[in-house]
């Protein structure tokens, strides 16, 4: 199970909380399952850091929460994206681009090279 | 949310948290079971892929910015509880802390009211004082003073100051219709000085330019102290007429409390100017003023030193050799060696600080074993080893900041037995406060010393093998090598430290002892003295001087409760530490140079001195009136210069001359006293008497033998003098047993001061002594018990415990004997009648030692004697 599942890069985690706040507001069980989906398995999001890093987010000012019922009458703590969040969200997926296009350029290149 | 609002919502949040998290198990295992699991296998594995909810939580709180304050709370919380469950170790510990850190606090104090302390003048810290220096003579003895044409060049010359100020210090005879006369210390100084300084009067007014003109009707301003304890704050006192030296004075204002420049005078006087025919070699001006914006000492200082060498070449025979310095108000106030003394009193409180350090450092290290456990379940539960650092810091940090507020009454307590002290022994008195600075250093060192003493062992603590030291049950963090040896020098330094110190403190005891007992020869009983100085401008010639005090002698010898009244040139006990002397020559061997003469101390004596001191005349006869005049030249000479200069020889009758005291007749020898201790460093050596007449002088003493309590008689006293000069000042007034006792004030507060610091050096090394060994047995209690079942007695487990703790001990004491040995010859200059290695001094110090050491080792060494080998062996 774990070797068809690969670690989450350091630093992403925080913008894939970004990314699925930035939807609309959610509380962290429904982060934590939405981020299983998307990732269809193939990514381990660990839930036990998924908290710790909601509140680094919330401290910085990234994300703000309000306690709200959910659907089943049980109240929740829901996220939602700041201004600020928003405006890191945007120029951190552009770089994380950057850093796809330039990683897989560089894997291109050696493989071609090494043989 | 504010960072201090979360903090305060700290409970509130930590409920938060744990809502979150159980909404998100819940949910979790709400899904699990909907997927058909049954509910315990589902809230095993919702648990499961959270990870531990507590390592969770405790991740949550370190991602909110305010953990370090919470953290803080609840390390406070855990070391309070901490030190609460082994209340014995915390006292220990605390009292040893609070010991050295009171010590510090005490002697800061006092360092910080000498060195640091400046009169409450505004913006004083941008007034800068022009220094004359003598190249020739160094820098150590400053010449101080300029001459006023060179203060006239420099306030043209220098820029860096708005406003230069001349004055200089004159002692006046005062007098009025309040009181008796009383000698004052004046400062002459130019005008508008005081409210250019911002020292403006608080009533009156200052010294105008018009007041120091030449032919100005006098005027003069009073001390807030004159003012308050003379004239009781009487408000009409501006405008009353005084006499200063004979001189009618009109007082136009009073100072504001504390305004001083240097010393603390009474009176401030105008400095008159211009002086047209002041020479520069008549140097006797005090130099200062308030620095130009922007600039600091060191600049002004350099442009002082630029105009003092233009000086030098524009007037090379005055004023070759003469530098200048600007200094601050301290700088130029404090003299180099109070300095020096109290910068080694400081160093010496601080290493008794860093020996309190040690000890404790040395205790937890201890510690460190039976704690082990603890730090490995810490870290078993997800304590990061700075975590547990921190924890551990704040424990020492605790216990330091506890030791400082006892600490603080110690010092305050100290504070108040030195103020006692300074008045008993005559020193007078220490402007002391617990100002900012004291505060500032108190809690520096009482955070400081937490965090030196506690970081060894913290760093140790922390490093923990996880697995040994759960498995081995305390074992684990032993003692290496290295911390047995760090912990074997750490007492060997305080033993020495400590044996240094009460050498040194034994020594000074002896010699006071010693001074105290000296017989002086005379009886200091039921003695009244006073010094009087007949003012040149009355007393010119030695007629007028006689017959002073001729007349109240005779009227002092009429007081009912008088015995006999005698004047003298000093008293017992006082005079220069380095004797004055005299060349003289025997009639019959007269020798022609001046320098080969033999030398003799002298002392100027009225009729019935012997009578009055109660001193033995082994030959002969007392002065009478009748000596020293023409024809009548006699002197009198004690039992050392009988020994020294006639020995065997009857001397009566044979004619002595002593140069440049008096006439140059023979005078002839009618009397051999017997020794009189003039001071302690004078003891033995031979002495002349000579008869007032025959050697008059304006500076006398007057003693009196009385039949009463001496005190009693002195307001008599002064209206005797009254009587006679009403403008004339009486001083020293007291009693000769009190005369004798200040004259020894220096030496009873160097042995209190060392014997203070020998206690407190004692009590630390005993203390680390004694939580070395009992930590030893603690260590060793598996040794001594497998060492008990195996045949060992307890005689002989005591003894191995015993002596394991005394050959550190001894070591220590041998390093101490042999430092004492170079300490010793520094207090030689000091010492009276006690030689360095003064071996009553060490056999007693060395006992002292020993049996402190034998308590501090043999105690703990008991218990190790007494460990029943079933009861340990199962307890493991």
């Amino acid at each position: 199970m774990k070797s068809t599942k690969s670690d989450l890069p350091q630093g992403t985690l925080d913008l894939l909380i970004l990314k699925v706040v930035a939807l609309g507001p959610v509380h962290g069980y429904a982060i934590a399952q939405r981020l299983d989906q998307v990732s269809r398995g193939v990514v381990q999001v660990p839930q036990g850091s998924l908290y710790p890093a909601l509140h680094r987010l919330e401290n910085r000012g990234l994300l703000a929460a309000d306690w709200k019922a959910t659907e089943t009458g049980r109240e929740a703590k829901f996220y939602r994206l700041t201004r600020e969040g928003r405006k890191q969200l945007e120029t951190e997926s552009q770089s994380w681009q950057r850093l796809i296009e330039a990683v897989g350029l560089i894997l291109n290149l050696s493989e071609g090279g090494a043989k | 949310m504010k960072w201090w609002q979360r903090l305060f919502r700290r409970r509130k949040q930590e409920e938060e948290l744990e809502k979150e998290l159980r909404f998100h198990l819940d949910q979790h295992t709400a899904d699990l079971i909907a997927q058909g699991l049954d509910p315990e296998e589902a809230r095993r594995r919702a648990r499961l892929a959270i990870g531990g909810p507590e390592q969770v939580k405790e991740q949550c709180r370190d991602a909110r910015g305010t953990r370090w304050l919470g953290d803080l709370a609840q390390d406070l919380r855990y070391a309070g509880r901490m030190w609460r469950q082994s209340p014995g170790f915390t006292l220990f510990a605390v009292c040893g802390l609070a010991l050295a850190i009171g010590a510090n606090t005490a002697v800061f104090t006092i360092v910080n009211a000498v060195l640091f302390r400046t009169p409450p003048i505004p913006g004083i810290d941008r007034i800068g004082f022009v220094t004359g220096i003598d190249m020739a003579h160094g820098n150590e003895e400053p010449l101080e003073v300029l001459s006023y044409p060179d203060y006239l060049d420099f306030k043209e010359r220098l820029k860096s100051f708005e406003y230069l100020a001349a004055y200089q210090y004159r002692p006046v005879d005062m007098s009025d219709d309040t009181g008796f006369p009383e000698r004052y210390l004046a400062v002459r100084i130019t005008a508008n000085t005081l409210s250019v300084l911002g020292g403006k009067p608080l009533r009156g007014r200052d010294l105008e330019p018009a007041d120091t003109q030449s032919g100005a009707p006098p005027v003069a301003i009073l001390s807030h102290r004159v003012w308050e304890i003379r004239y009781n704050k009487d408000e009409s006192v501006i405008g009353k007429v005084v006499f200063l030296d004979g001189t009618p004075f009109t007082v136009i204002g009073v100072t504001a409390p504390g305004m001083r420049m240097g010393l603390e005078n009474d009176l401030w006087l105008p400095l008159v100017t211009p002086q047209p025919q002041s020479s520069r070699e008549n140097r006797d001006l005090l130099v200062f003023g308030r620095l130009a914006g922007g600039i600091g000492i060191s600049q002004a200082s350099a442009e002082a030193v630029a105009v003092a060498s233009q000086l030098e070449v524009e007037y090379p025979a005055t004023n070759k050799n003469i530098s200048a310095e600007v200094r601050d108000f301290n700088g130029a106030f404090i003299n180099a060696q109070i300095r020096q003394i109290l910068q080694a009193l400081w160093g010496g409180v601080g290493f008794v600080i860093l020996i309190a350090c040690a000890n404790v450092a040395n205790l937890l290290l201890g510690r460190a074993m039976i704690r082990s456990r603890e730090m490995a379940i810490r870290a078993a539960l997800g304590a990061g080893r700075l975590r547990v650092i921190r924890q551990l810091l704040t424990e020492s940090v605790l216990l330091s900041v506890m030791a400082g507020v006892m600490g603080a009454f110690l010092a305050y307590g100290g504070m108040r037995a030195f103020e006692a002290a300074l008045a008993a022994t005559g020193f007078g008195k220490l402007d002391w406060a617990v100002d900012r600075n004291v505060l500032l250093y108190l809690a520096a060192i009482s955070i400081g010393t937490g965090v030196v003493f506690g970081l060894a062992p913290a760093l140790r603590m922390s490093r923990i093998d996880l697995s040994g030291a759960l498995k081995e049950g305390g074992q684990g963090a032993g003692s290496g090598v290295r911390r047995r040896l760090l912990s074997n020098i750490l007492v060997g330094a305080e033993v020495a430290l400590s044996v240094v110190l009460l050498m040194g403190a034994g020594l000074m005891i002896r010699s006071m002892v010693y001074a105290g007992n000296m017989n002086l020869g005379v009886n200091t009983e039921r003695a009244l003295t006073m010094r009087l100085d007949l003012p040149p401008s009355k007393y010119q010639g030695p007629q007028q001087q006689v017959s002073f005090f001729q007349e109240l002698t005779s009227r002092l010898n009429s007081l009912p409760g008088v015995e006999t009244a005698a004047i003298m040139s000093e008293l017992p006990s006082s005079g220069p530490s380095r004797p004055v002397t005299s060349p003289f020559q025997i009639e019959g061997s007269p020798i022609a140079n001046i320098r080969d003469r033999p030398r003799t101390t002298v002392l100027t004596i009225g009729p019935g001195y012997f009578r009055c001191m109660q001193a033995q005349l082994l030959v002969g006869r007392e002065f009478t009136e009748l000596d020293g005049a023409s024809g009548h030249e006699a002197a009198i000479i004690n039992q050392s210069f009988a020994d020294r200069h006639s020995p065997g020889e009857y001397p009566l009758g044979k004619r002595i001359r002593v140069d440049d005291r008096g006439t140059e007749a023979w005078a002839t020898i009618v009397g051999v006293a017997a020794d009189i201790v003039q001071n302690r460093y004078s003891e033995g050596l031979p002495r002349v008497y000579l008869p007032f007449r025959q050697n008059p002088d304006r500076f006398m003493v007057v003693a009196a033998r009385t039949r009463v309590e001496p005190a009693s008689l002195a307001p008599t006293f002064r209206q005797s003098v009254k009587d006679l000069d009403a403008n004339l000042p009486v001083f020293g007034l007291r009693s000769l047993a009190d005369h004798v006792s200040a004259t020894n004030a220096d030496m009873r507060l160097f042995s209190m001061v060392f014997t203070v610091l020998a206690i407190i050096a004692l009590a630390l090394a005993s203390m680390g002594l004694y939580a070395v060994i009992s930590q030893s047995v603690n260590q060793r209690t598996r040794e001594m018990a497998i060492r008990a079942a195996m045949g060992a007695s307890g005689t002989r487990l005591w003894r191995l415990m015993f002596f394991h703790g005394m050959w550190r001990f001894t070591i220590g004491l041998v390093i101490g004997l042999a430092l004492s040995f170079a300490v010793g010859g520094a207090l030689r200059s000091i010492l009276v009648g006690v030689s360095p290695s003064d071996p009553v001094t060490y056999l007693l110090v060395v006992s002292v030692l020993t049996i402190v050491a034998a308590l501090a080792c043999g105690l703990p060494a008991r218990r190790a004697a007494r460990s029943d080998p079933a009861a340990l062996l199962r307890f493991e």
